[in-house]
C-alpha cells in the first residue's frame, strides 16, 4: 500500500494487486454514504487495435453499446432487486478515454462491491439482449441530436480532425449504433476488460481492511493472459477536413462555433500545458479579460470557450449563440491572435486555480472524479498538481504560447430555417 | 455535525451553521418579499446587471473578477428565484476557508461583497445605460432562446396549463412584453427597495468563529432595514381537472412527453413523509415503478422519472419518447399509476425505497446548498428537520402508501411532438 497526499489534509491509499487491478481508496467521516466505482481504460478512443497477428476495426459506439450490456439489470433481476434491496444507486457511463461502473450507497458496502463486480467482471453478453438495447440507445442518440449546441460541437470536431476518435461522438454514429453485433461487443469485452485495464476507487465511509481484503479475494482468480492488446493510434494530420460549414436547422437564433487545432509541445508535462492554456485564454477570453469586454460591449454575452486535447493537438474552441456571428468571428480572430499573459495575472490566475484544487475533495464524487479522469487520461494519478501549478514559470507561458498554431481553423454556423 | 444559531436582529436575521465538513464558507444574502410579476421581471434583469455595471472603486466587470481571482477565486454571483408565492433576490458568496490560503481572506471578501451589492457605478439616479441595454437584450434573446432547449421549452409550455394560477405557471417565456418594457431608473429603484422593503435572510454555511462572522456582516449590512411583507401561506390549492391532453410540434426527433398528476386532500402527514416515500416508488429509485413499466419491460424510452411539487401537491412524469408509442406510454403511466394501489407493487418496493431517501438524507449533510435551503425555507414554512423526516418515513406503511395512491389523478398531459422523428 501507498499512501498518496493530495495536500490540503487528503491522503488517498493506494494498492497494486497481484493481478495487475489497480486500487484507489479514500476514507472519509465526512460523509454517511460511499461511492465505488470499477473502470476500464476502454472508451471510444480505441477504433483500431492489434491482437496477435490480427488487427481489428472497431464498430463506432461499441465502447458505450458494451457499457449498456456490461451494466445490465433487466435481465438480472436478481441483482437489480439486491441493488434496489440495500438503497443504493447504480449507474455508468463512456467517455473517449475509458468507461466507468459505479454503485453509490450507505449500507452493505461489501455486497454493494460484489454485485458491482458481478456485473464488470462477468458480464454474460447474448445477441437477444443487444437486438433488444438498440432502440434504447437510438432513443439517446436522437436526444444529443435535438440539441443545436451538440451539435456544433459535434460536428466542428468532425470537420476539424482528421483521424482522432473525437470526430464521432462516444455514442458512436447512427449506423454504428445499428450494425455492431454481439460477437463484436464479446471480443471487445474480453480484449479489454482485463483485469490490469482496470482501476477501483472506493470513496466514503467504509472499513478498509475489509474492503481491500474482499477486492483482493474476489479478483484473486482473475487470470491475466499475455495476449495484450495493442491499441493503434490515430496518426492526427496538422489539416482540418473542413474549414467551413453552415447547417440550416430550425433555432431561434444562429450558433456558432471556431476551432483552432494546434500541436502539443513534446518537451513540457501535459497537466502544465493544460493549466498554462487554461489561465492564459481566461485571462483575455474570460471575465477578467479584453476580448470578454469587448464581446460584452458588442451585445455578445451567450458565449463560451474551452479545449480538449486528442492524439497530440490541442482543439481550441469558441462558441457563441448570437446572430452577430460575423462580429463574433472577427472578435475572436482579434483577440486569438494577441493572447498573452503578464506575471501579475499568472501570479493571479495561480492563486484562482489553487483555490480549485484545494477544494477538490469536498465530496467523494468529486474525489472520485478526479482520481477516475486522472487515472483515464494519464493512467496515473497526478497528486501534486499544486506544486505543478506553483511551479509554471513566466518563461514557460510564453514557451507555450509561442507554439500555438492557429492555421488549422475550423467554422460551423447553425443558421434558423 | 451541524451547530445552528439564528440571531434576528433589526435588519436583517442571521443564519449561523457552523460545520467543519467544508473547506469552504458560503455567505448567502437573501431580500424576499410576496411574489410579484413586474417586480421579478426588474430582479431578474438586477441578477445581471449588478456585478457588470461596476462599482465605484472597480469601474469594470474585469477589474472585479481580477479582485476575486486574487482572493482565490472568492465567487460572488446574484440569482433571483421564487419559493412558491415569495421571491427572492440572493446574493451568493463562497471563499476558499482562510485556514488554507490567507488570514484576511474572510474581511478581504466580505469587503467585496459589500462593494459589489451597496456600492454600484450610479449616474442620474441610474445603472449605467449601455450595460443596462446590453444586459436587457441579453436577457430578452436568452429568454426566447428557450426554445433552442426543447426539454426546458416542454416544461414551461406543460406547467403554464398543468399549474395555471400559481407562480409555477409563470416564466419568462410567457411573458416576455414585461421584460421588453423594462427601465433603467424603475431599476434602480427596486434595487434600493431591497435595503428597505424586504425580508432579508443571511446565511453563512461552513467552519467560522461565530464572532468573525457577526462582526464582518454586521460591517456589509450596516445600510440595510428589513421588512416583512412575505406570504407565510405558500400552499396552493390545484384545481382537479378533467384529464387533458394537448400537443405541439416541435423540429426535434425526440418527443417529449409530460404527466401531470394532482393529488386530492393531501394531509400533512401525508406530504411531509409518505408523499416522498410514494414518489421514490413511482420515479425516483432504480428500479421504480415507471422505470420497469416504460424503459425495461418495454423499451420506450431512454429516460422517465417523476418528481414532487409540495407547494401544489402534485406530482410531475416526464419522458423522452418516440412519437408514435405516445399512446402506449402513456396508458403504462395511467397502469403504473393504478400499479401503486397494489398493496403487493409496493410491498416489494417499500424497504428498498426507505433506503433510497436514507442516502438522499445523509446526502443533505455533504450538500451546502440543500442545507442553506432548508433553514431558509423553514422562515416561511414548517418543514420537519431531516432527521425527523429520517424517523418519520421509517415508520410508513404499506397501506398508507396505497392509501395515498387513491388520491392521485392523472390530470394534464402535454406532448412536445418531434416531427423530425428517425428510426
Amino acid at each position: 500500500m501507498k499512501k498518496i497526499d493530495f495536500n490540503y489534509d487528503e491522503i488517498v491509499n493506494y494498492y497494486k494487486l497481484p493481478n495487475g487491478l489497480r486500487v484507489y481508496l479514500y476514507k472519509t467521516n465526512k460523509t454517511k454514504n460511499f461511492y465505488v466505482t470499477v473502470s476500464t481504460r476502454f472508451g471510444a478512443d480505441v477504433m483500431k487495435y492489434k491482437k496477435g497477428n490480427k488487427t481489428y476495426e472497431v464498430t463506432k459506439g461499441s465502447a458505450h453499446f458494451l457499457e449498456h450490456r456490461v451494466m445490465d439489470f433487466s435481465k438480472n433481476k436478481d441483482a437489480a432487486d439486491k441493488i434496489s434491496e440495500f438503497g443504493s444507486m447504480a449507474n455508468a457511463y463512456t467517455t473517449y478515454n475509458g468507461t466507468n461502473y459505479n454503485i453509490f450507497g450507505h449500507e452493505n458496502i461489501i455486497e454493494n462491491i460484489e454485485l458491482l463486480f458481478d456485473r464488470v467482471f462477468k458480464a454474460d453478453i447474448k445477441d437477444e439482449d443487444v437486438e433488444n438495447e438498440r432502440g434504447i440507445i437510438l432513443e439517446e442518440y436522437d436526444m444529443y441530436f435535438d440539441d443545436p449546441y451538440f451539435i456544433l460541437h459535434n460536428n466542428l470536431s468532425e470537420n476539424i480532425f482528421t483521424d482522432s476518435s473525437k470526430r464521432f461522438p462516444v455514442l458512436g454514429t447512427r449506423d454504428g449504433i445499428k450494425s455492431v453485433c454481439g460477437n463484436e461487443l464479446r471480443r471487445l469485452y474480453r480484449d479489454f476488460y482485463r483485469i490490469d485495464n482496470m482501476f477501483v476507487i472506493v470513496s466514503g465511509d467504509f472499513n478498509e481492511e475489509e474492503v481491500i481484503s474482499f477486492i483482493t479475494n474476489y479478483t484473486k482468480d482473475i487470470k491475466v493472459t499475455s495476449d495484450k492488446p495493442k491499441v493503434i493510434k490515430a496518426r492526427e494530420k496538422e489539416i482540418v477536413i473542413t474549414p467551413y460549414e453552415e447547417i440550416s436547422m430550425p433555432v431561434n437564433e444562429s450558433k456558432v462555433i471556431v476551432g483552432y487545432k494546434s500541436k502539443m509541445l513534446k518537451d513540457m508535462l501535459d497537466v502544465k500545458q493544460k493549466s498554462i492554456l487554461s489561465m492564459v485564454l481566461g485571462n483575455v477570453f474570460g471575465l477578467s479579460g479584453e476580448a470578454y469586454e469587448e464581446l460584452n460591449k458588442k451585445g455578445i454575452k451567450r458565449f463560451n470557450w474551452g479545449f480538449e486535447n486528442s492524439d497530440g493537438y490541442f482543439l481550441i474552441y469558441f462558441k457563441a449563440s448570437t446572430n452577430e456571428i460575423d462580429v463574433f468571428l472577427e472578435i475572436i480572430d482579434k483577440y486569438i491572435n494577441k493572447l498573452n499573459m503578464d506575471e501579475e495575472a499568472l501570479e493571479r490566475k495561480k492563486r484562482a486555480k489553487l483555490s480549485t484544487l484545494i477544494l477538490s475533495f469536498e465530496n467523494i464524487l468529486d474525489v472520485e472524479d478526479r482520481i477516475a479522469s486522472e487515472v483515464f487520461t494519464y493512467n496515473k494519478v497526478i497528486n501534486d498538481r499544486d506544486n505543478i501549478i506553483k511551479s509554471i514559470t513566466f518563461s514557460e507561458v510564453n514557451k507555450l504560447l509561442k507554439s500555438i498554431n492557429l492555421e488549422s481553423k475550423s467554422v460551423l454556423k447553425i443558421k434558423g430555417e | 455535525m451541524i451547530d445552528y444559531k439564528k440571531q434576528v436582529n433589526d435588519n436583517y436575521t442571521l443564519h449561523l451553521i457552523n460545520t467543519t465538513r467544508f473547506k469552504q464558507i458560503n455567505i448567502s444574502v437573501r431580500f424576499t418579499k410576496s411574489y410579484e410579476k413586474n417586480t421579478g421581471a426588474y430582479l431578474k434583469l438586477l441578477e445581471r446587471i449588478l456585478p457588470f455595471n461596476g462599482t465605484k472603486k472597480y469601474r469594470r466587470i474585469k477589474d472585479i473578477n481580477k479582485k476575486l481571482e486574487s482572493l482565490y477565486r472568492t465567487s460572488l454571483t446574484s440569482t433571483f428565484f421564487c419559493l412558491s408565492k415569495n421571491m427572492t433576490f440572493e446574493i451568493n458568496m463562497g471563499i476558499v476557508n482562510p485556514k488554507y490560503t490567507e488570514d484576511t481572506l474572510l474581511h478581504d471578501s466580505c469587503e467585496m461583497l459589500r462593494e459589489i451589492l451597496f456600492n454600484p457605478k450610479i449616474e442620474d439616479e441610474q445603472f449605467n445605460g449601455e450595460v443596462f441595454e446590453i444586459e436587457k437584450d441579453n436577457l430578452i434573446k436568452s429568454i426566447l432562446n428557450v426554445k433552442d432547449s426543447p426539454d426546458t421549452y416542454g416544461r414551461l409550455k406543460f406547467e403554464e396549463k398543468f399549474l395555471s394560477g400559481t407562480v409555477y405557471a409563470e416564466n419568462n417565456y410567457k411573458n416576455i412584453k414585461l421584460f421588453e418594457n423594462l427601465e433603467n431608473k424603475e431599476l434602480y429603484q427596486i434595487y434600493k427597495g431591497l435595503f428597505t422593503d424586504y425580508k432579508v435572510d443571511i446565511l453563512v454555511c461552513g467552519d467560522f468563529e461565530n464572532l468573525d462572522i457577526q462582526k464582518e456582516i454586521s460591517f456589509v449590512m450596516k445600510d440595510v432595514k428589513q421588512n416583512d411583507k412575505t406570504n407565510k401561506d405558500l400552499y396552493y390549492k390545484i384545481k382537479k381537472k378533467e384529464k387533458l391532453e394537448e400537443k405541439e410540434s416541435m423540429q426535434i426527433m425526440q418527443s417529449s412527453l409530460f404527466v401531470g398528476c394532482t393529488i386530492d386532500n393531501l394531509t400533512e402527514e401525508e406530504r411531509n413523509y409518505r408523499l416522498i416515500l410514494y414518489n421514490t416508488i413511482l420515479g425516483s429509485m432504480n428500479n421504480s415503478v415507471l422505470f420497469m413499466n416504460v424503459r425495461e419491460k418495454n423499451s420506450l424510452c431512454y429516460h422517465v422519472g417523476s418528481y414532487i411539487n409540495r407547494f401544489t401537491d402534485t406530482i410531475e412524469i416526464e419522458s423522452g419518447i418516440n412519437k408514435k408509442n405516445y399512446e402506449k406510454t402513456l396508458s403504462i403511466i395511467d397502469e403504473s399509476l393504478r400499479n401503486m394501489e397494489d398493496k403487493k407493487v409496493i410491498e416489494t418496493n417499500i424497504v428498498n425505497a426507505k433506503k433510497t431517501i436514507e442516502i438522499a438524507q445523509n446526502d443533505f449533510y455533504d450538500n451546502m446548498n440543500k442545507i442553506m435551503t432548508y433553514y431558509f425555507m423553514n422562515e416561511f414554512t414548517n418543514i420537519p428537520s431531516i432527521e425527523e423526516r429520517r424517523l418519520k418515513v421509517k415508520d410508513v406503511t404499506v397501506d398508507e402508501i396505497c392509501e395515498l395512491a387513491k388520491k392521485v389523478r392523472l390530470s394534464y398531459v402535454f406532448l412536445l411532438e418531434g416531427v423530425n422523428e428517425k428510426n
